[in-house]
């Protein structure tokens, strides 16, 4: 009996532990309320390099759009004049004056002037930077002068009028030349400073940014006060933080995640459009069928672009017409697509001579791209959908890291794909796929026009101009069919509709994240 | 045991780090160059030298490695590529969280795993033997990234006690734990099942147990003292699987450890952080079974390293 009481006394003993436990965690669960004001965004990945004349590719917008502002901003309808008020471009387009903005200040409390804006072109042209886009300044920059403390003056080598229109050239953040020169480079990535919406406050390497708002901010002081950028790696970790009310908003939602999250009524979901655009391409000495036009279109006509935007990415994309978008500088309307129809495409391959069990090669990706979200299943797709017209696929299965070495090589496989995140400019397009020196098509579309086209754009006298020549090349590669249009894509952000009243992600860059439109409830 | 053995061990550790140094940076050189994913396609070549030289990876691969483990001896792992900063240091700041996790995880493997493994041998062929062989196998084969999206389904969004994901010594660290001590649990429960069995049919137990002494000291006093050994031995290994698994769980609930920096640093090919991130787990996992080298001997005074 003694025993059966201290064994009871035991159990209750051990059974009040238990539940003494499980109420403390429950007392101690935070409410996860975010404070008023403040908005917690989880990504899966963030670039903490902060030093803007060391860019090392788009993705530090996602930081930079924080701090700094360019001479020209990306928003929701597009790049807008930021630090520059106004250009005067001379008669032969060698020699761009800018007026800046006066009355402008680092959040140091140091003036911007011309003086930042040399400082800052000098330094990512200087022949020891490690700026991811110098050629592009250094093959048409000759020189910066400060003409007076409000304006800077771009003396070219030749017409550029792709300034305007290339993010990666117009929004160039702007570094503070006098705090830069005093804290070198180590100090600068330490604490950064700039004129843009918001200053520094936290940061961890790979876990977190922390972000407050300056009310002094000369666009107008954000709606928000203060921003946490956090990185989460597993998507479905993301969901749940943003319907237990963890965070906000989340990034790199694609797929099974963004028709879960589409079907949530506390959670919208908006939208950077077109900020990624991409093509099937031919290498013709691994495929040399493809020199004939009739054995790409065939290519074209087996992959269902639309079962593909619907079904595998989740609406974010959208068959697309060419590798401009309606967002591309260039983008001419109202051209057709290549339609899925697999019995013409057999029919197509027949009439070019193509048999049935012809070998491809074709390049598999184990991961995402923001050009092309859910890469892996959307090429198995095509993939499948080539072998469903005859074609006997060898898959070649690449990461990022073996897809650039393989596209740096010159040696992509017969088909190919090409992305292209922030797709902004056609002439950008233009160099990068079409051209005889293109790289990313492995220097395989030789077609003299579009050389010429390539050169004539550099040359226009105007944006007008130079648009109807990139115009005029998107309605013959419409024609000739060097590529196929594969989508366009948007960049999606899940937001809580508990807390986020409106928001305007911006045009063409998922990159950018414009949180000075962002609103509270 | 002698002050020779702890330094021959020493000295094998420190052969078996260097062996590691050389695997990790050779394979890491394999998956591929950073400047293919730092510099944009259109990038000249002179461009792709400059970063390269920049980074130091213009040089012979001899040359390479002997500047690395030069520094790393120092416990200089180099500047990270991805983020510009020390990686020692990047490192030694997430050590804690890391070190936390892992002793949380093994406290709960074990404390879910002895009790269950040696119960299943005392009731050897009973349901509760057979439950619990159903929960090692579960634990063993169930993916920790699926258990863990699971947990928070369940512990997070359908009843939430818990938060999603996050980093404190707190509420934080339950979910994180559960996941890993789950893993653990089960191979431990496994072995401690079997060595009890194997002691409880010893001639000792049966002559403990003629001689009237209470089952409750023929269990824990003779039987489980006796079956020590392989059971220390596997809870030595799971330190191996617990920083193996750290990987997948802190990405899984963002905890802040070695390990979702590693993969972080794994993806953007941060030579000198993956290369710190291996040596440092390494390092871990051969002191722990340095450790346990030297719990043998007061286990097992039969256990000698003396060579005679």
């Amino acid at each position: 009996m003694k025993v059966t009481m201290r064994r009871g006394s035991r159990a209750m003993i051990l059974g009040a532990m238990v539940c003494g436990l499980a109420l403390s965690a429950i007392a101690a669960t935070p409410g996860f309320s975010q404070p008023k004001g403040e908005v917690t965004i989880a990504v899966p990945a963030l670039n903490q390099l902060f030093d803007p004349t060391s860019m090392v590719g788009v993705n530090p917008h996602e930081s930079y759009d924080f701090i700094y502002d360019g001479l020209l901003n990306n928003g929701p309808n597009g790049k807008y004049p930021a630090l520059a008020e106004s250009w005067t471009i001379s008669p032969d387009g060698k020699q761009i004056d800018f007026k800046l903005r006066k009355g402008v200040k680092f959040s140091n409390g140091d003036p911007f002037s011309a003086e930042d804006v040399k400082f800052t072109f000098d330094r990512l042209m200087a022949p020891d930077s490690g700026h991811a886009y110098r050629k592009g300044f250094v093959d048409s920059v000759e020189r910066i002068e400060v003409v007076d403390p409000y304006t800077a003056r771009f003396v070219l080598k030749n017409p550029w009028l792709a300034f305007f229109t290339t993010t990666r050239y117009a929004l160039t953040p702007i570094a503070p030349k006098a705090y830069y020169e005093k804290v070198g480079k180590q100090g600068f990535q330490d604490k950064p400073i700039g004129t843009g919406p918001f200053v520094l406050v936290a940061i961890k390497s790979g876990e977190f940014s922390k972000w407050e708002a300056k009310p002094d901010y000369w666009g107008g002081a954000p709606h928000i006060k203060n921003v946490t950028q956090l990185v989460v790696k597993e998507p479905f970790t993301r969901y749940a933080m943003l319907e237990k009310g963890e965070a906000d908003i989340v990034a790199g939602v694609t797929g099974p995640l963004l028709e879960k999250i589409k079907g949530n009524a506390n959670v919208k979901v908006f939208f950077a459009r077109y900020s990624g655009t991409s093509g099937i391409f031919f290498n013709k000495d691994l495929f040399p069928e493809s020199a004939d036009k009739r054995v790409r279109l065939a290519i074209g006509m087996a992959i269902d672009r639309k079962l593909i935007a619907d079904k595998i990415q989740g609406g974010v994309c959208q068959p697309a017409t060419s590798m401009f978008t309606p967002g591309t500088f260039g983008y001419l309307d109202g051209l057709p697509q290549v339609p899925y129809d697999p019995a013409k495409a057999k029919a197509l391959l027949a009439e070019a001579g193509v048999k049935p069990g012809a070998k491809v090669t074709f390049t598999l990706q184990s991961e995402s791209f923001s050009a092309l979200p859910n890469a892996p299943q959307v090429l198995e797709a095509i993939a499948g959908m080539l072998e469903a017209v005859g074609f006997v696929v060898e898959r070649k299965s690449v990461d990022n890291n073996a897809w650039l070495s393989m596209m740096r090589g010159g040696k992509p496989t017969g088909i190919f794909y090409g992305p292209i995140s922030i797709p902004d400019d056609g002439g950008e397009v233009l160099n990068s796929y079409f051209i005889s020196a293109s790289g990313w098509t492995a220097k395989s579309i030789k077609v003299p026009e579009y050389d010429q086209i390539f050169d004539g754009q550099l040359k226009a006298a105007n944006l007008d101009e130079r648009k109807k020549i990139l115009q005029r090349f998107a309605k013959l590669e419409s024609e000739n069919r060097e590529d196929i249009p594969l989508l366009w894509c948007d960049t999606p952000f899940a937001a809580s509709t508990k807390r986020i009243k409106s928001w305007q992600p911006a045009l063409g860059s998922g990159y950018h994240t414009t949180m000075r439109s962002l609103e509270l409830k | 045991m002698s002050v020779r053995f702890i330094i021959e061990r020493l000295m094998q550790a420190l052969l078996t780090m260097l062996m590691l140094s050389i695997i990790v940076f050779g394979l890491s050189r394999l998956t591929g160059d950073p400047i293919n994913l730092m510099a944009p396609m259109e990038a000249s070549p002179e461009d792709i030298a400059r970063i390269k030289a920049s980074l130091g990876l213009d040089k012979p691969l001899l040359t390479q490695y002997w500047i690395y483990i030069s520094n790393a001896i120092q416990g200089d792992f180099g500047q990270s590529i991805k983020w510009d900063r020390s990686a020692a240091q990047m490192l030694l700041e997430r050590f804690p969280a890391t070190v936390v996790l892992s002793i949380t995880s093994m406290a709960l493997g074990l404390l879910i795993a002895l009790p269950i493994g040696i119960w299943s041998a005392v009731k050897r062929d009973t349901w509760f033997d057979n439950a619990g062989k159903i929960v090692a196998l579960a634990g063993q084969s169930m993916p920790t990234f699926w258990f863990g999206i699971l947990l928070i389904l369940f512990f997070s969004l359908y009843i939430p006690l818990f938060p999603t994901s996050g980093y404190g010594f707190d509420i934080h660290l339950v979910l994180p734990t559960i996941t890993l001590g789950a893993f653990v649990a089960a191979s431990i429960m496994r072995v401690t099942r079997s060595a009890m069995l194997d002691a409880l049919e010893t001639d000792y137990v049966r002559t403990a147990r003629a001689k009237g002494v209470p089952e409750w000291r023929v269990i824990t006093v003779h039987a489980l003292k006796n079956a020590a050994i392989p059971i220390l031995t596997i809870t030595a290994l799971q330190a191996a699987t617990v920083l193996r698994g750290a990987v997948v769980t802190e990405t899984v609930f963002a905890w802040p450890g070695i390990g979702k920096i590693a993969i972080d640093a794994v993806y953007g090919r941060d030579f000198p952080l993956v290369q710190g991130a291996v040596l440092m787990m390494g390092m871990i996992f051969l002191v722990v079974n340095l450790i346990v080298d030297v719990l043998y001997v007061f286990l097992d005074p039969r256990i000698s390293y003396i060579k005679r």
